[in-house]
């Protein structure tokens, strides 16, 4: 019995990271936003250059409004002199509420790597759907 | 065993979880009806910008095509601004095709004020009629779940086909899916034009949800 119960305890554990994450995320000033959705920085990851890093972005949409999961999100990066990305970015529904853009990018030099572009994103009430695409910057330890 | 059983009923409740949250909320009302691809398309009479009425079946013995319409809606705003509703009903109605707008958005919803539509019509140059079906009951009887969302009529007065524009999701037509950019009512009215049935008659529509009323 006690077995199960530790059991239980992981699962739900497991199961309430993503929304800790989302707590953890907003509690600053978001990156992007307004009265409907914010955008602000995912967790991070260590970066070192010269290898495959990721950069997270969490997208929460306020009030009435939920992420509209047809929409087919993209993250178009500026030209120079931001990083180069590596690949297109992808975007995952966490919740109703919630969705996490991942972007891959590869350094070349140790320092800051500044990533910079253009978050094509769409959230909906019931009574209207919003289309935004808010700029975004962020700056990444490199090791 | 018993540790098992919890096991499988836990993931189970998180399976469950999961796909409630993938569905995310409905964009489109469960009480429309399904399409009507293959039937009869069902007959109406509306109103258009200027009060006239205009009836589809005196439209007989012409290929029709019909556009759930809401000038509000930003997905409709960007396919006439820059995606693959820029000048198509224009394109087309020169080839003999009937092109009806219609907007079944209810009273103090969005999209549904008439000088709205006057002005979207103006700013994208629209020369069809812009039809008003502030009762839902066309849209309805067709199933219009989206804005936009088209139905083509053909010459029989069959509905040939039913969905979205095109596969660009963004209604700009820079996402397309498998990187083709796809205009559905151009493909179905160039198979009618070539006398074969039309080969994707069933495509889910994408924007913003119809504005019915209660």
């Amino acid at each position: 019995m006690a077995r199960e119960l530790l059991l239980i305890a992981v699962v739900v554990a497991c199961g309430r990271d993503r929304p800790a994450e989302h707590e953890a995320a907003t509690q600053g000033p978001p990156l992007a936003g307004k009265a409907f959705y914010r955008v602000d920085a995912g967790p991070r990851t260590p970066c070192a250059s010269g290898v495959a890093c990721e950069a997270r972005f969490v997208l929460t949409a306020l009030g009435d409004y939920h992420v509209n999961k047809d929409y087919p999100f993209k993250f178009v990066g500026d030209p120079a002199p931001a990083v180069p990305l590596d690949g297109a970015a992808t975007f995952a529904l966490d919740d109703a509420r919630h969705g996490t853009l991942t972007i891959k990018f590869r350094p070349h030099a140790p320092g800051t790597a500044k990533l910079a572009g253009t978050f094509k994103l769409s959230v909906c009430s019931d009574e209207t759907c919003e289309i935004e695409t808010p700029k975004l910057e962020l700056a990444v330890p490199v090791s | 065993m018993r540790i098992l059983t919890t096991l499988v009923t836990i993931v189970g409740l998180a399976i469950a979880g999961s796909a409630s949250y993938a569905d995310g909320k409905p964009e489109a009302r469960a009480d429309v009806q399904a399409p009507v691809v293959g039937k009869a398309a069902p007959d109406f009479t509306l109103k258009d910008l200027a009060g006239k009425d205009v009836k589809l079946a005196s439209f007989k013995g012409k290929v029709v095509v019909l556009e759930w319409f809401n000038p509000g809606c930003p997905f409709v705003k960007r396919a006439h601004s820059v995606g693959s509703l820029v000048d198509t009903a224009r394109r087309t109605t020169k080839n003999g095709v009937v092109w009806l707008a219609i907007n079944s958005g209810a009273p103090g919803k969005q999209g549904n004020d008439l000088a709205m539509n006057t002005e979207a019509a103006k700013a994208w140059s629209l020369t069809h009629p812009i039809l008003r079906d502030e009762a839902g009951a066309v849209g309805k009887a067709y199933g219009a779940t989206n804005t936009p969302n088209m139905f083509v009529i053909n010459k029989a007065g069959t509905v040939v086909y039913a969905g979205a524009i095109d596969n660009s999701p963004d209604g700009e037509g820079k996402s397309p899916e498998g990187d083709k950019l796809v205009n559905y009512v151009d493909a179905a009215l160039e198979d009618l034009a070539a006398g074969r049935a039309v080969r994707a008659a069933v495509t889910r529509p994408y924007g913003c949800s119809v504005k019915y009323g209660s």
